[in-house]
Protein backbone atom coordinates (compact mmCIF):
# COMPACT_ATOMS: atom_id res chain seq x y z
CA UNK A 1 0.00 0.00 0.00
CA UNK A 2 1.33 3.47 -0.53
CA UNK A 3 2.22 6.51 1.68
CA UNK A 4 -1.26 8.15 1.05
CA UNK A 5 -3.29 5.05 2.29
CA UNK A 6 -1.79 5.50 5.52
CA UNK A 7 -2.74 8.97 5.34
CA UNK A 8 -6.49 8.41 5.05
CA UNK A 9 -6.91 8.21 9.00
CA UNK A 10 -5.04 11.72 9.76
CA UNK A 11 -7.64 13.13 6.95
CA UNK A 12 -10.69 11.58 9.68
CA UNK A 13 -9.32 12.56 12.49
CA UNK A 14 -8.51 16.29 11.67
CA UNK A 15 -12.39 16.54 10.71
CA UNK A 16 -12.85 15.00 14.48
CA UNK A 17 -10.06 17.01 16.53
CA UNK A 18 -12.06 20.19 15.12
CA UNK A 19 -15.11 19.29 16.44
CA UNK A 20 -13.67 17.68 19.79
CA UNK A 21 -12.55 21.56 19.63
CA UNK A 22 -16.32 22.79 18.81
CA UNK A 23 -17.33 20.47 21.71
CA UNK A 24 -14.49 21.93 24.24
CA UNK A 25 -16.10 25.34 23.08
CA UNK A 26 -19.16 24.12 23.89
CA UNK A 27 -18.45 22.83 27.43
CA UNK A 28 -16.80 26.41 27.94
CA UNK A 29 -19.12 28.35 26.53
CA UNK A 30 -21.96 26.08 28.40
CA UNK A 31 -19.98 26.44 31.77
CA UNK A 32 -19.15 30.06 31.49
CA UNK A 33 -23.13 31.21 30.74
CA UNK A 34 -23.92 28.57 33.89
CA UNK A 35 -21.42 30.60 36.31
CA UNK A 36 -22.63 34.13 34.98
CA UNK A 37 -25.90 33.18 34.94
CA UNK A 38 -25.91 31.42 38.88
CA UNK A 39 -23.36 34.13 40.36
CA UNK A 40 -25.98 37.43 38.94
CA UNK A 41 -29.14 35.79 39.99
CA UNK A 42 -27.72 35.28 43.52
CA UNK A 43 -26.48 38.64 43.26
CA UNK A 44 -30.04 39.36 43.01
CA UNK A 45 -31.63 37.17 45.04
CA UNK A 46 -29.42 38.60 47.75
CA UNK A 47 -30.14 42.21 47.10
CA UNK A 48 -33.60 41.95 46.32
CA UNK A 49 -34.88 43.86 49.31
CA UNK A 50 -32.29 46.66 48.45
CA UNK A 51 -32.99 47.00 44.73
CA UNK A 52 -37.30 47.29 45.57
CA UNK A 53 -36.65 49.72 47.90
CA UNK A 54 -34.86 51.95 45.45
CA UNK A 55 -36.91 51.03 43.18
CA UNK A 56 -40.25 51.98 45.29
CA UNK A 57 -38.70 55.23 46.55
CA UNK A 58 -38.44 56.16 42.92
CA UNK A 59 -42.00 56.15 42.35
CA UNK A 60 -42.54 57.95 45.01
CA UNK A 61 -41.39 60.55 44.92
CA UNK A 62 -44.02 61.44 42.17
CA UNK A 63 -46.87 60.57 44.72
CA UNK A 64 -47.52 63.02 47.30
CA UNK A 65 -46.39 61.43 50.49
CA UNK A 66 -49.94 61.90 52.19
CA UNK A 67 -51.77 60.06 49.46
CA UNK A 68 -50.05 56.82 50.27
CA UNK A 69 -51.42 54.32 52.13
CA UNK A 70 -48.11 52.67 54.47
CA UNK A 71 -50.11 49.42 54.98
CA UNK A 72 -50.88 48.97 50.95
CA UNK A 73 -47.32 50.10 50.12
CA UNK A 74 -45.33 47.32 52.88
CA UNK A 75 -47.96 44.96 51.09
CA UNK A 76 -46.60 45.55 47.53
CA UNK A 77 -43.06 46.14 48.60
CA UNK A 78 -43.38 42.17 50.30
CA UNK A 79 -45.27 41.13 46.69
CA UNK A 80 -42.36 42.53 44.76
CA UNK A 81 -39.47 41.03 46.81
CA UNK A 82 -41.18 37.69 46.88
CA UNK A 83 -41.30 37.57 43.19
CA UNK A 84 -38.28 38.88 42.33
CA UNK A 85 -36.93 35.93 44.87
CA UNK A 86 -39.04 33.50 42.70
CA UNK A 87 -37.49 34.68 39.55
CA UNK A 88 -33.40 34.69 40.68
CA UNK A 89 -33.86 31.41 42.16
CA UNK A 90 -35.57 30.38 38.72
CA UNK A 91 -32.96 31.56 36.21
CA UNK A 92 -30.17 30.96 39.35
CA UNK A 93 -31.47 26.77 38.90
CA UNK A 94 -31.14 27.52 35.10
CA UNK A 95 -28.01 28.51 35.81
CA UNK A 96 -26.67 25.17 37.54
CA UNK A 97 -28.34 23.49 35.02
CA UNK A 98 -26.12 24.56 32.41
CA UNK A 99 -23.48 23.67 34.49
CA UNK A 100 -24.32 20.42 34.82
CA UNK A 101 -24.90 20.64 30.99
CA UNK A 102 -21.59 21.89 30.17
CA UNK A 103 -19.58 18.92 32.44
CA UNK A 104 -21.86 16.59 30.62
CA UNK A 105 -20.92 17.89 27.11
CA UNK A 106 -18.29 14.53 26.08
CA UNK A 107 -20.80 11.86 27.70
CA UNK A 108 -23.94 12.87 25.27
CA UNK A 109 -22.66 15.50 23.03
CA UNK A 110 -26.10 16.55 20.91
CA UNK A 111 -28.50 16.24 24.19
CA UNK A 112 -26.54 18.50 26.30
CA UNK A 113 -25.43 20.91 23.65
CA UNK A 114 -29.69 20.87 22.30
CA UNK A 115 -30.87 21.14 25.82
CA UNK A 116 -28.15 23.82 26.30
CA UNK A 117 -28.98 26.05 23.00
CA UNK A 118 -33.01 25.54 23.92
CA UNK A 119 -32.73 26.91 27.53
CA UNK A 120 -30.71 29.90 26.41
CA UNK A 121 -33.33 30.63 23.78
CA UNK A 122 -36.23 29.94 26.08
CA UNK A 123 -34.35 31.80 29.17
CA UNK A 124 -33.83 34.76 26.51
CA UNK A 125 -37.74 34.76 25.47
CA UNK A 126 -38.57 34.07 29.18
CA UNK A 127 -36.70 37.36 30.46
CA UNK A 128 -37.91 39.41 27.46
CA UNK A 129 -41.92 38.64 28.20
CA UNK A 130 -41.00 39.39 31.78
CA UNK A 131 -39.11 42.76 31.27
CA UNK A 132 -39.48 43.49 27.67
CA UNK A 133 -35.86 45.64 28.30
CA UNK A 134 -34.48 42.16 28.00
CA UNK A 135 -34.60 41.66 24.61
CA UNK A 136 -32.23 44.21 23.50
CA UNK A 137 -30.11 43.98 26.78
CA UNK A 138 -26.54 42.59 25.89
CA UNK A 139 -27.97 41.72 22.51
CA UNK A 140 -24.48 41.04 21.12
CA UNK A 141 -23.05 38.78 23.73
CA UNK A 142 -26.24 36.78 23.78
CA UNK A 143 -26.01 36.34 19.53
CA UNK A 144 -22.61 34.87 20.05
CA UNK A 145 -23.87 32.61 22.74
CA UNK A 146 -26.24 31.44 20.65
CA UNK A 147 -23.91 31.71 17.36
CA UNK A 148 -21.29 29.38 19.42
CA UNK A 149 -24.00 26.72 21.18
CA UNK A 150 -24.97 26.23 17.34
CA UNK A 151 -21.54 25.17 15.86
CA UNK A 152 -21.64 22.78 18.66
CA UNK A 153 -24.08 21.42 18.31
CA UNK A 154 -23.56 20.85 14.51
CA UNK A 155 -19.83 19.45 15.59
CA UNK A 156 -22.07 17.42 18.54
CA UNK A 157 -24.24 15.71 15.71
CA UNK A 158 -21.32 15.17 13.49
CA UNK A 159 -19.43 13.50 16.57
CA UNK A 160 -22.29 11.75 17.72
CA UNK A 161 -22.53 10.35 14.15
CA UNK A 162 -18.61 8.87 13.86
CA UNK A 163 -19.06 7.54 17.53
CA UNK A 164 -21.85 5.48 15.96
CA UNK A 165 -20.05 4.49 12.91
CA UNK A 166 -17.40 3.44 14.84
CA UNK A 167 -19.10 1.26 17.11
CA UNK A 168 -21.08 -0.67 14.45
CA UNK A 169 -17.92 -0.97 12.27
CA UNK A 170 -16.22 -2.51 15.51
CA UNK B 1 5.73 -0.67 -23.79
CA UNK B 2 1.90 -2.35 -24.64
CA UNK B 3 -0.67 0.06 -24.69
CA UNK B 4 -2.97 0.12 -21.56
CA UNK B 5 -6.69 0.28 -22.03
CA UNK B 6 -7.50 3.96 -22.80
CA UNK B 7 -4.19 5.06 -24.37
CA UNK B 8 -4.60 7.55 -27.14
CA UNK B 9 -2.68 4.98 -29.68
CA UNK B 10 -5.39 1.85 -29.16
CA UNK B 11 -7.81 4.01 -31.00
CA UNK B 12 -8.66 6.35 -33.76
CA UNK B 13 -9.85 9.20 -32.39
CA UNK B 14 -12.28 11.01 -35.37
CA UNK B 15 -10.73 14.34 -36.16
CA UNK B 16 -12.96 17.09 -34.40
CA UNK B 17 -13.79 20.29 -36.01
CA UNK B 18 -13.66 23.22 -33.84
CA UNK B 19 -17.31 24.35 -33.88
CA UNK B 20 -18.91 20.73 -34.17
CA UNK B 21 -20.74 19.83 -30.96
CA UNK B 22 -21.25 16.12 -32.32
CA UNK B 23 -18.66 13.75 -33.86
CA UNK B 24 -19.53 10.36 -35.44
CA UNK B 25 -17.57 6.93 -33.61
CA UNK B 26 -18.77 3.70 -35.69
CA UNK B 27 -21.81 5.38 -37.15
CA UNK B 28 -23.10 6.31 -33.58
CA UNK B 29 -23.46 10.27 -32.66
CA UNK B 30 -22.08 10.88 -29.53
CA UNK B 31 -21.36 14.24 -27.56
CA UNK B 32 -17.37 15.48 -27.50
CA UNK B 33 -17.03 17.83 -25.01
CA UNK B 34 -15.24 20.89 -26.79
CA UNK B 35 -14.24 23.19 -24.92
CA UNK B 36 -14.07 26.09 -27.72
CA UNK B 37 -17.32 25.60 -29.20
CA UNK B 38 -19.76 28.19 -27.27
CA UNK B 39 -23.76 29.04 -28.03
CA UNK B 40 -23.95 32.28 -30.02
CA UNK B 41 -25.38 35.69 -27.70
CA UNK B 42 -28.13 36.10 -30.45
CA UNK B 43 -29.36 32.93 -32.23
CA UNK B 44 -27.32 30.80 -29.51
CA UNK B 45 -26.10 28.51 -32.55
CA UNK B 46 -22.64 26.98 -31.67
CA UNK B 47 -19.83 28.51 -33.10
CA UNK B 48 -15.52 28.54 -32.21
CA UNK B 49 -14.33 30.36 -29.68
CA UNK B 50 -11.96 31.72 -32.18
CA UNK B 51 -14.28 33.62 -34.35
CA UNK B 52 -15.08 36.47 -33.58
CA UNK B 53 -18.66 36.39 -35.18
CA UNK B 54 -21.36 34.26 -35.43
CA UNK B 55 -20.73 32.45 -39.16
CA UNK B 56 -24.70 32.01 -38.59
CA UNK B 57 -26.00 35.38 -38.21
CA UNK B 58 -23.00 37.27 -37.90
CA UNK B 59 -23.22 38.92 -34.51
CA UNK B 60 -20.36 40.13 -32.75
CA UNK B 61 -19.14 37.53 -29.99
CA UNK B 62 -20.26 37.90 -26.66
CA UNK B 63 -21.47 35.89 -23.61
CA UNK B 64 -24.71 33.56 -24.09
CA UNK B 65 -27.34 34.69 -21.49
CA UNK B 66 -28.30 31.51 -19.74
CA UNK B 67 -31.71 30.39 -20.64
CA UNK B 68 -34.35 29.51 -18.22
CA UNK B 69 -33.55 26.03 -18.93
CA UNK B 70 -29.28 26.49 -17.26
CA UNK B 71 -30.61 28.95 -14.46
CA UNK B 72 -32.45 25.89 -13.57
CA UNK B 73 -30.32 23.47 -13.30
CA UNK B 74 -27.62 25.58 -11.69
CA UNK B 75 -30.06 26.33 -8.96
CA UNK B 76 -30.90 22.98 -8.69
CA UNK B 77 -26.60 22.18 -8.67
CA UNK B 78 -26.96 25.05 -5.65
CA UNK B 79 -29.57 23.14 -3.84
CA UNK B 80 -28.17 19.71 -4.08
CA UNK B 81 -24.81 21.51 -2.84
CA UNK B 82 -26.94 22.86 0.05
CA UNK B 83 -28.22 19.57 0.57
CA UNK B 84 -24.70 17.78 1.14
CA UNK B 85 -25.29 19.15 4.71
CA UNK B 86 -28.63 16.69 5.09
CA UNK B 87 -27.73 15.91 8.94
CA UNK B 88 -27.62 20.21 10.12
CA UNK B 89 -30.89 20.90 7.31
CA UNK B 90 -33.44 19.07 9.83
CA UNK B 91 -32.47 20.49 12.71
CA UNK B 92 -31.80 23.98 10.99
CA UNK B 93 -35.47 23.67 10.22
CA UNK B 94 -36.53 22.57 13.47
CA UNK B 95 -34.10 25.42 15.35
CA UNK B 96 -36.10 28.19 13.27
CA UNK B 97 -39.73 26.53 13.97
CA UNK B 98 -39.05 26.87 17.58
CA UNK B 99 -37.43 30.16 17.35
CA UNK B 100 -40.35 31.94 15.02
CA UNK B 101 -42.71 30.01 17.91
CA UNK B 102 -40.85 31.92 20.74
CA UNK B 103 -40.49 34.59 19.00
CA UNK B 104 -44.30 35.03 18.07
CA UNK B 105 -45.15 34.61 22.13
CA UNK B 106 -42.82 37.28 22.66
CA UNK B 107 -44.03 39.54 20.48
CA UNK B 108 -47.98 38.99 21.62
CA UNK B 109 -47.12 38.95 25.17
CA UNK B 110 -45.44 42.45 24.47
CA UNK B 111 -48.28 43.97 22.35
CA UNK B 112 -50.98 42.23 25.02
CA UNK B 113 -49.01 44.15 27.89
CA UNK B 114 -48.45 47.59 25.95
CA UNK B 115 -51.73 47.81 24.47
CA UNK B 116 -55.55 47.55 25.56
CA UNK B 117 -55.77 44.41 22.77
CA UNK B 118 -57.22 42.08 25.12
CA UNK B 119 -58.72 45.13 27.61
CA UNK B 120 -62.48 44.46 25.90
CA UNK B 121 -65.32 44.01 27.40
CA UNK B 122 -67.04 41.71 24.57
CA UNK B 123 -65.63 38.36 25.02
CA UNK B 124 -65.46 37.54 21.30
CA UNK B 125 -63.66 40.23 20.57
CA UNK B 126 -60.74 38.82 22.95
CA UNK B 127 -61.54 35.55 21.13
CA UNK B 128 -60.84 36.64 17.78
CA UNK B 129 -57.63 38.20 18.96
CA UNK B 130 -56.16 35.40 19.98
CA UNK B 131 -57.00 33.35 17.78
CA UNK B 132 -54.82 35.09 15.17
CA UNK B 133 -52.02 34.81 17.55
CA UNK B 134 -53.03 30.78 17.58
CA UNK B 135 -53.19 31.30 13.79
CA UNK B 136 -49.35 32.24 13.02
CA UNK B 137 -48.49 29.43 16.08
CA UNK B 138 -50.42 26.86 13.65
CA UNK B 139 -48.76 28.37 11.20
CA UNK B 140 -45.20 27.67 11.59
CA UNK B 141 -46.01 24.04 13.17
CA UNK B 142 -47.43 23.33 9.86
CA UNK B 143 -44.86 25.05 7.89
CA UNK B 144 -42.01 23.17 10.21
CA UNK B 145 -44.31 19.89 9.78
CA UNK B 146 -44.02 20.16 5.87
CA UNK B 147 -40.24 21.24 5.89
CA UNK B 148 -39.57 17.96 7.83
CA UNK B 149 -41.83 15.76 5.73
CA UNK B 150 -39.03 13.63 4.46
CA UNK B 151 -37.71 12.83 7.84
CA UNK B 152 -38.42 9.65 9.07
CA UNK B 153 -38.63 8.98 13.39
CA UNK B 154 -37.23 6.12 15.08
CA UNK B 155 -39.72 4.04 16.36
CA UNK B 156 -39.98 1.59 19.12
CA UNK B 157 -39.83 -1.83 18.28
CA UNK B 158 -41.48 -4.23 18.90
CA UNK B 159 -44.63 -1.51 19.30
CA UNK B 160 -46.07 -2.21 22.12
CA UNK B 161 -49.96 -3.64 22.68
CA UNK B 162 -52.27 -0.83 22.01
CA UNK B 163 -54.47 -1.84 24.82
CA UNK B 164 -52.04 -2.01 27.50
CA UNK B 165 -50.65 1.41 26.00
CA UNK B 166 -53.30 3.39 25.69
CA UNK B 167 -54.59 2.95 29.72
CA UNK B 168 -51.00 3.26 31.24
CA UNK B 169 -50.45 6.88 29.53
CA UNK B 170 -53.98 8.37 30.79
CA UNK B 171 -53.12 6.84 34.30
CA UNK B 172 -49.64 8.62 33.87
CA UNK B 173 -51.18 11.55 32.42
CA UNK B 174 -54.06 11.74 35.28
CA UNK B 175 -50.97 11.30 37.88
CA UNK B 176 -49.01 14.88 35.88
CA UNK B 177 -52.58 16.33 36.45
CA UNK B 178 -52.39 15.84 39.72
CA UNK B 179 -49.04 17.20 40.18
CA UNK B 180 -50.05 19.93 38.31
CA UNK B 181 -52.67 21.08 40.85
CA UNK B 182 -50.26 20.31 43.54
CA UNK B 183 -47.58 22.58 41.77
CA UNK B 184 -49.97 25.40 41.44
CA UNK B 185 -52.12 25.07 44.64
CA UNK B 186 -48.07 25.36 46.68
CA UNK B 187 -47.86 28.62 44.19
CA UNK B 188 -50.78 30.05 45.31
CA UNK B 189 -49.69 29.36 48.76
CA UNK B 190 -47.31 31.36 48.34
CA UNK B 191 -48.88 34.35 47.27
CA UNK B 192 -48.11 34.09 43.24
CA UNK B 193 -51.15 34.90 41.36
CA UNK B 194 -51.96 31.92 39.04
CA UNK B 195 -53.40 32.60 35.39
CA UNK B 196 -56.82 31.82 34.72
CA UNK B 197 -57.03 30.77 31.06
CA UNK B 198 -60.75 31.21 30.13
CA UNK B 199 -63.17 33.52 31.97
CA UNK B 200 -65.53 32.64 34.37
CA UNK B 201 -69.30 32.95 32.78
CA UNK B 202 -67.95 32.89 29.24
CA UNK B 203 -71.34 32.68 26.59
CA UNK B 204 -68.65 31.08 24.03
CA UNK B 205 -67.42 28.05 25.95
CA UNK B 206 -67.05 25.96 22.56
CA UNK B 207 -64.49 28.90 20.90
CA UNK B 208 -62.37 29.05 24.06
CA UNK B 209 -62.32 25.65 24.32
CA UNK B 210 -61.14 25.14 20.55
CA UNK B 211 -58.51 27.84 21.01
CA UNK B 212 -57.36 26.27 24.84
CA UNK B 213 -57.96 22.36 24.22
CA UNK B 214 -58.07 21.58 20.48
CA UNK B 215 -55.85 24.09 18.40
CA UNK B 216 -52.63 23.13 21.37
CA UNK B 217 -52.86 19.15 21.25
CA UNK B 218 -53.10 19.56 17.09
CA UNK B 219 -50.55 21.76 16.24
CA UNK B 220 -48.35 21.28 19.89
CA UNK B 221 -48.83 17.71 19.12
CA UNK B 222 -47.22 18.33 15.19
CA UNK B 223 -44.21 20.42 16.61
CA UNK B 224 -43.05 18.94 19.45
CA UNK B 225 -43.98 15.09 19.36
CA UNK B 226 -43.86 14.92 15.15
CA UNK B 227 -41.20 17.44 14.06
CA UNK B 228 -38.67 16.80 16.96
CA UNK B 229 -39.16 13.32 16.63
CA UNK B 230 -38.34 13.36 12.93
CA UNK B 231 -35.07 15.64 13.62
CA UNK B 232 -34.11 14.37 16.94
CA UNK B 233 -34.65 10.46 17.04
CA UNK B 234 -32.55 9.10 14.50
CA UNK B 235 -29.27 11.15 16.28
CA UNK B 236 -30.54 11.43 19.94
CA UNK B 237 -32.56 8.02 20.54
CA UNK B 238 -35.59 7.64 21.79
CA UNK B 239 -35.52 8.93 25.98
CA UNK B 240 -33.48 11.49 25.08
CA UNK B 241 -35.27 13.19 22.52
CA UNK B 242 -38.67 12.66 25.15
CA UNK B 243 -36.00 14.20 27.52
CA UNK B 244 -34.91 17.50 25.33
CA UNK B 245 -38.13 17.99 23.30
CA UNK B 246 -39.91 18.20 27.14
CA UNK B 247 -38.10 21.08 27.61
CA UNK B 248 -38.65 22.48 24.42
CA UNK B 249 -42.27 21.86 24.90
CA UNK B 250 -41.63 23.47 29.19
CA UNK B 251 -39.91 26.31 27.62
CA UNK B 252 -42.97 27.00 24.69
CA UNK B 253 -45.04 28.34 27.55
CA UNK B 254 -43.48 31.48 28.78
CA UNK B 255 -46.89 32.74 28.25
CA UNK B 256 -47.37 31.05 31.42
CA UNK B 257 -43.80 31.35 33.16
CA UNK B 258 -44.83 29.78 36.66
CA UNK B 259 -46.28 26.83 34.81
CA UNK B 260 -42.75 25.92 33.29
CA UNK B 261 -41.74 23.10 35.50
CA UNK B 262 -44.71 21.40 35.51
CA UNK B 263 -45.51 21.30 31.73
CA UNK B 264 -41.91 20.14 31.07
CA UNK B 265 -43.20 17.28 33.55
CA UNK B 266 -46.42 17.15 31.15
CA UNK B 267 -43.96 16.79 28.55
CA UNK B 268 -42.49 14.22 29.70
CA UNK B 269 -45.60 12.25 29.50
CA UNK B 270 -46.54 13.31 26.27
CA UNK B 271 -43.31 12.05 24.98
CA UNK B 272 -43.34 8.33 26.61
CA UNK B 273 -46.91 8.15 25.45
CA UNK B 274 -45.50 8.91 21.42
CA UNK B 275 -42.74 6.64 22.05
CA UNK B 276 -45.31 3.92 23.36
CA UNK B 277 -48.07 4.47 20.74
CA UNK B 278 -46.17 4.86 17.54
CA UNK B 279 -48.00 7.79 16.30
CA UNK B 280 -48.84 11.25 17.46
CA UNK B 281 -53.15 10.36 17.89
CA UNK B 282 -52.10 9.34 21.87
CA UNK B 283 -50.19 12.47 22.81
CA UNK B 284 -53.33 14.91 21.27
CA UNK B 285 -56.01 13.08 22.79
CA UNK B 286 -53.82 13.44 26.24
CA UNK B 287 -52.80 16.61 25.69
CA UNK B 288 -56.07 17.55 25.22
CA UNK B 289 -57.84 16.17 27.99
CA UNK B 290 -55.00 17.59 29.81
CA UNK B 291 -56.25 21.17 28.82
CA UNK B 292 -59.81 20.49 29.41
CA UNK B 293 -59.02 19.13 32.96
CA UNK B 294 -56.68 22.26 33.93
CA UNK B 295 -60.00 25.06 32.23
CA UNK B 296 -62.53 23.04 34.12
CA UNK B 297 -61.46 22.68 37.37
Amino acid sequence: MSDNDDDLPELGSLGQSARTKHLKSAKTTMIVVGILTLGANLFMAATAEKVVQVAFEQELRKIPAGQIDQNKLAELKNDAVRNLHLVSFAFAAMGVVFLVLGFMVYRAPVATTATGLVLYIGGWATSAVLDPAMIAKGIILKIIIIAAMVRALKAAIEYQKEQQAAVEVG
Amino acid sequence: MDGLPGDREEFDAPEIVAGDLRAEVDGNEMPVADPVVEPCGRCRKPFSALDSKCPHCGAARRRAEPTSAERRQRSTRKGTARKVDATWGPWNTLLVGYTATLLTLVVWGLIVSRSSLLDVPDDMARLERISMADGVLSGIALTTFFGLRKQHAVEIHPPPRWWVVWPAATAAMAAAIGVNFAYHEAMESLGLRVIELVPEGTEHWWWWMASVCIQPAIFEELFFRGCCWRVMTPVMGVHTTILVSSVMFGMSHIGVPLSVPVLTLVGVVLGYARAYSGSIWLPAFLHFVHNLVVILW
